[in-house]
């Protein structure tokens, strides 16, 4: 259940990535002009939706982990 | 705990962002039928859909971790077949046959109203003859 909801947030981050590309990838941007206000729109969305697929992928990805060390054996205590 | 909560928070963010996306070129004035209007629109569309699946999916995970460490109480089994058909009404108790005791428990004290009743016309008809 949760592999899907970690491919989910991966899913986001790279449409983030996507959105920061799309304006130079499709020409809508032409070159060496000001950027649109379609483009810093873009831009500025796809950055900040792709900054929050990592930071939610990996704080999903350390919930993860801390729970299988939680579920896992303990380590004998070290005098 | 945590990754429930982050799974959730950011999907819900990014479903926000989606929605933003779709009407950002109302809001923006972008020019009529260009590229940007359609990269857009598909793009806020599919990051909508990916996030709404993304919220069910890391509500449901969370649903089923609260039921495992017993914090949610188990969803009671469901009874299909017994509850399409209709509920029926109880049969009636079979009735005993009456027997032979039974009739003369019921007839005796009958009978002996019946005898005093006689006795006490017959009692009073000797004393009127008497007189």
């Amino acid at each position: 259940m949760s592999r899907w909801g970690i491919a989910g947030v991966g899913l986001l981050f790279a449409t983030g990535v996507w959105l920061v590309a799309a304006p130079f990838v499709t020409g809508q941007q032409p070159e060496g002009a000001a950027w649109t206000a379609a483009t810093r729109n873009d831009v500025i969305v796809g950055a900040v939706l792709a900054l929050l697929g990592f930071i939610g992928f990996f704080t999903v990805l350390a919930g993860h982990i801390a729970d299988m060390y939680a579920r896992g054996p303990q380590p004998p205590a070290q005098l | 705990m945590t990754r429930y909560l982050a799974g959730l928070i950011t999907a819900t963010a990014a479903l926000a962002a989606g929605v933003w996306l779709m009407l950002a070129p109302y809001g923006l004035d972008y020019p009529s039928g260009g590229t940007a209007v359609q990269v857009d629109m598909w793009t806020g569309a599919g990051v909508c859909v990916i996030a709404l699946a993304t919220v069910v999916v890391w509500a449901r995970a969370w649903r089923g971790q609260l039921r495992a460490d017993g914090l949610l109480p188990e969803r009671p089994a469901e009874e299909p077949a017994a509850a399409a058909e209709p509920e029926q009404p109880p049969a009636p108790a079979p009735v005993a046959a009456p027997t032979t005791e039974d009739l003369h428990s019921l007839l005796k004290p009958l009978v002996a109203a019946l005898a005093a009743d006689q006795l006490e016309r017959t009692g009073n008809r000797h004393n009127e003859e008497d007189w």
